[in-house]
């Protein structure tokens, strides 16, 4: 049995009849950062979308948002080995920022540690992560609640001597582009000799910058359930204790977000030294679909 | 009236509040000698050699009034009660009445008195009076704003101050989150309010100690006064005996929101009925029966029960059958017993609780998540009076029963039960000296030392920790109506409020002290010049105050396993000081009171942002607060109150950045942000009815917010993205709860 906390505070005083207006605030100082959203996953070229940070309150433009891309960075992979590769700069429209830094002949591999170098004229980033052990023995399956809708689950079997720290993405085939985290994004087992099992609740991909507003297929369907004539492809991966804190902390802010009862002490971790972000190694399980045979 | 050999027995009250007028004068006109009531009003007159006396009772802030005592009240065995009224002064042929200034005379800086007759003057929220909103006027403490339940004085937090009410300890003094608090305005004959720095008897929280007395009655026979307001009522029953020896108060509040959804449920479809989908009401009673059993002791019992209740059903919103409750539950009855009018012994038991529940279902998960702490107080106090001194000593035994989580849910396949239970036990002495050592000084001496061990769910063995809280006062009163104090005191808080969240809830957990959770402490030092001239008074207190563990619950969100409970603490230090002014104007038809505070408060925790030194939430650097009272006409009284303060902290981020196509947030600090100020002006009219049936018939017209600013409850930042490409606003939005809120209500007493 997990032990977990409540996630969920008791929102009563949003429920409490408010009303909202905009306003004016003093904003702190801020200067920006070196924003990395990188991973690299098992048998899979690492991918790195670099980013410039900018104070909240900024109203985003066509010429704003390009003066937020890092596309003139030197980004350097190394390995434990001591196999080095300077990262390609590709362009991805599929995904915000479209620019993303691959590598083209190193990919994951498990039990390696991974180092990053990120290099621009004003700023030397780096960081490191490992791709602990693909997680086995785990299946996927939809939970039917109706003849047409269920719930997405997924069951596994823990190690039997350490914590498993798992990351979960899906991709809807009638809903999505990309794999993107599910809900819960982030799921931990202690060592145990038992299974257990996760829901994957439906969640929207979330691309704000999309002007794509057709592929609303789940508007208006219960929540956290998917089609019974959808194909949804499942990643699960393992990843190291480091890396769980760091997204962890990311994700519960994002779940929190416009919530005014946030948690105590909810500091946003980060693995990136000189920076903001992560850089996270996955241990990827082969991916598995779940579809109607129908 | 007691007739002992020669002498007789009786006691001196206030008309109005029924309470004993200490060191009134008495002369017996038959042979001229004097007498003087001691500290409870008490008097004792021997060597009477006639069938029937002539007495005058005089006293500074009374009317002299001269009785006799017949032949036959001197045989029977009723107690002699002789009540007078406070003295008057006529101004224009509308008569004013004069109040005690206690914070003149107190021997301590920042105590004060506020009387029934204050607490109805304000402007009622949707027709009630309300106690806390009465000490939130007052200076060093904070004018927090509507939705944040609990008292803040002087940089410290919502549960550091010691609500006391006839006895009875309440932990959770507010209802509505803040809005209302637990006290009957009907019942409360008066408020003592202590700032940090009290009695050793008192000295059990850090922030402030705040004594609430009901009201005693004084005529015999039963009456009722009600008060009927917008949303909630209140009723106060009194009674007394024909021999004057046994006498009760009883009151009772209920608010009817749920009236309100039934109303609109007739022009509103259910589905979009906010009252049918949200539930919300408070209730609660409280009395006291006192028995004067003979006229040198006193039994007394007094009662407790109150609790806000919410329920939600809110299916697209995935919140069904989901509620709320919280509460307090208290009792205690004493004796007390005075074999001289210098030396009085009293022994209280006690019993008080707090709980808050939280069941439903949201999200289809199934939530469980309840916290309560109860407290068994048996305390024995001896005091004695002379010219010179005034000793208090005692001890008090405790037992408490802490469960600051009962938790069972059914979240995403898992289901986790989880339920912390502890036991304290606790020893406190305490001896204090209120010395004259001039005419013109007095200094207060006293000591309490606490002993408490704690024991966690079955384990048998039990840590103990000690304490010691020493506090001194010194007074000097100077000519001309002026004195200047010095207070010191170390607090030493035997329970933490833990609150979980950014924003203080009904369901903050309370947390006993342990060995690892240490009890709070603070050091106070405060230095202040009161000054009184004709019918002004004004004021000036300096503070500084040290604060130590500090608890702030850890929520755990990295989902690591914690062996002990205890672990899930974040534990602190903070600092508060400030400046309090208040300049006041009590005599007169124009009365009222203008206070400011300037001050800072700073917290530090080792587990966040590595004790790094952040602004306390509620910290306000400046604290403005105007009240005025007009008497118009003997049927017409007019008030105002106005309050300006700056805005509260919120922990907001400061910077974005893009991940997997969201934005997200970057963070430099907490509470780094300051909300907008907070201003507020309520307004409101009283008219006394004429009526030959009713003793008192006044409606009272308020309106809240006047001016309907919308203060911040809360802020959060939206981002809106509109079809075009690339263009995104970030803009900060604050939620209010209070528009313009008009009210009408009335008060009568049969």
């Amino acid at each position: 049995m997990i032990m977990k906390r409540i996630k969920i505070l008791i929102i009563l005083v949003i429920l409490i009849s408010g009303c909202t207006t905009e306003v004016e605030i003093n904003q702190p100082a801020y200067n920006r950062k070196v924003a990395v959203d990188g991973w690299i996953e098992a048998g899979d070229y690492a991918r790195i979308y670099l980013t410039f940070s900018s104070p909240y309150l900024t109203q985003y433009d066509s010429a704003s948002i390009r003066a937020s891309f890092l596309n003139y960075a030197k980004v350097t992979l190394l390995n434990s080995r001591g196999d080095s590769e300077i990262l390609t700069l590709f362009k991805d429209a599929t995904y915000f920022p479209p620019f993303v830094y691959r590598s083209v002949s190193m990919k994951g591999e498990v039990g390696e540690t991974y180092r990053l170098r990120i290099e621009t004229l004003e700023h030397v980033i780096t960081s490191s992560t490992t791709i602990p052990k693909i997680p086995t023995e785990n299946r996927v399956f939809l939970d039917l609640k109706t003849d047409s809708s269920g719930i997405a689950k997924a069951e596994f079997s823990p190690d039997l001597q350490n914590v498993t720290y798992l990351y979960l993405q899906i991709k809807s085939l009638k809903a999505d582009i990309n794999f993107h985290p599910c809900l819960p994004q982030l799921f931990s087992m202690p060592p145990s000799a038992s299974s257990c099992d996760v829901q994957l609740n439906r969640t929207y991909e979330g691309n704000i910058l999309s002007t794509n507003k057709v592929a609303k297929f789940y508007d208006n369907w219960p929540l956290r359930q998917y089609a019974l004539s959808d194909t949804l492809f499942v990643k699960i991966g393992s990843i190291d204790k480091q890396s769980f804190e760091v997204l962890n902390s990311i994700f519960t802010d994002q779940n929190n977000k416009n919530n005014p009862v946030a948690f105590n002490g909810n500091v946003l971790k980060t693995n990136i030294e000189g920076g903001i972000g992560h850089w996270t190694g996955v241990g990827l399980a082969p991916i598995q679909a779940i579809y109607s045979k129908k | 009236m007691a007739l002992n050999a020669q002498c007789l027995k009786g006691v001196v009250v206030d008309e109005l509040s029924g309470k004993g007028v200490p060191f009134a004068n008495m002369r017996n006109l038959e042979n001229g000698k004097k007498y003087v009531t001691d500290s409870l009003g008490r008097f004792l007159i021997c060597e009477i050699n006639k069938q029937s006396i002539v007495l005058e009772i005089s006293h500074t802030s009374f009317n002299k009034r001269t009785i006799e005592i017949t032949a036959e009240q001197l045989a029977s065995s009723e107690l002699i009660k002789v009540s007078f009224l406070p003295k008057s002064v006529s101004i224009s042929g509308v008569t004013i009445l004069s109040r005690r200034d206690q914070s003149f005379n107190s021997a301590f800086t920042g105590n004060q008195t506020i009387t029934q007759k204050d607490l109805l003057k304000l402007p009622t929220i949707m027709g009630e009076s309300d106690v806390i909103r009465s000490i939130q006027l007052l200076p060093g403490v904070q004018t927090v704003g509507e939705g944040i339940g609990g008292v803040f004085v002087r940089g410290g937090g919502a549960g550091q101050n010691l609500f006391v009410l006839d006895d009875m300890e309440l932990l959770n003094p507010t209802h509505l989150m803040g809005i209302y608090s637990v006290f009957n305005s009907l019942t409360t004959s008066s408020v003592e309010v202590y700032k940090g720095n009290a009695p050793v008897e008192l000295q059990e929280h850090l922030s402030s100690t705040v004594v609430v007395e009901s009201k005693e009655p004084v005529k015999k026979g039963f009456g009722i006064t009600a008060n009927i307001g917008n949303i909630s009522s209140s009723i106060a029953l009194t009674g007394m005996s024909n021999d004057g020896k046994l006498s009760f108060i009883v009151g009772v509040r209920r608010s009817y929101l749920e009236a309100v959804g039934s109303l609109a449920s007739l022009i509103i479809p259910d589905d979009e009925n906010y009252f049918k989908k949200y539930n919300y009401n408070f209730q609660d009673i409280n009395g006291a029966l006192k028995w004067h059993i003979t006229p040198s002791s006193l039994f007394s019992v007094s009662g407790y029960l109150g609790g806000d209740y919410f329920n939600l059903n809110n299916t697209k919103a995935n919140f069904t059958n989901a509620g709320s409750n919280w509460g307090n539950r208290s009792f205690a009855c004493s004796y007390q017993y005075s074999p001289s009018q210098n030396n009085t012994f009293k022994h209280s038991i006690s019993y008080s609780s707090v709980y808050s529940n939280f069941n439903g279902n949201i999200l289809d998960n199934s939530i469980k998540f309840n916290s309560f702490l109860s407290q068994i107080k048996q305390k024995n106090s001896w005091s004695f009076r002379n010219d010179n001194h005034f000793i208090n000593t005692g001890l008090e035994f405790l037992y408490s029963e802490t469960i600051p989580q009962d938790m069972n849910f059914f979240y995403n396949t898992d289901t986790v039960s989880r339920r912390e239970f502890f036991r304290n036990l606790g020893l406190s002495l305490f001896a204090g000296d209120k010395i004259q050592l001039k005419e013109n000084m007095i200094l207060y001496a006293g000591l309490r030392f606490n002993a408490n061990s704690s024991k966690y769910q079955a384990n048998k063995n039990s840590i103990p920790f000690y304490s010691f809280s020493p506090a001194i006062a010194f007074s000097m009163f100077l000519e001309k109506e002026r004195s200047v104090k010095i207070a010191y005191s170390r607090n030493t808080q035997q329970v933490h409020l833990c609150s979980f969240s950014s924003l203080p809830i009904p369901n903050d957990i309370w947390m006993c002290s342990t060995a690892v959770l240490k009890p709070e402490i603070s050091n106070q030092i405060t230095l202040g010049y009161y000054q009184k001239k004709n019918a002004w008074n004004w004021t000036a207190e300096i503070y500084g105050k040290s604060l130590q563990n500090q608890l702030i619950f850890n929520l755990n969100v990295d989902n690591t396993s914690v062996d002990k409970f205890e672990n899930d603490f974040f534990m602190g230090k903070g600092y508060a000081y400030g400046l309090d002014i208040s300049i006041g104007k009590n005599i007169g038809r124009l009365t009222g009171s203008l206070n400011y505070s300037l001050a800072h408060s700073i917290r530090s925790f080792p587990g966040i942002l590595e004790g790094k030194w952040f602004n306390d939430k509620y910290d306000r650097t400046h604290d403005l607060k105007l009240f005025l009272g007009y008497e118009l006409t003997k049927k017409w009284n007019l008030s105002l109150v106005w309050v300006y303060a700056t805005g509260n902290n919120a922990t907001l981020p400061v910077g974005r950045w893009w991940m997997i196509n969201n934005i997200m947030n970057d963070y430099d600090g907490i509470n780094n942000v300051r909300l907008p100020a907070y201003h507020r002006l309520d307004v409101a009219a009283n008219y006394t009815l004429t009526s030959n049936h009713l003793k008192e018939s006044v409606l009272c017209f308020s309106i809240i917010n006047l001016y309907n600013r919308a203060n911040p409850y809360y802020l959060v930042y939206k981002v809106y993205s509109d079809s075009n490409q690339y263009n995104i606003q970030v803009k900060a939005v604050q939620t209010s709860l209070f528009p313009v809120m008009p009210s009408v209500s009335w008060r009568f007493t049969l």
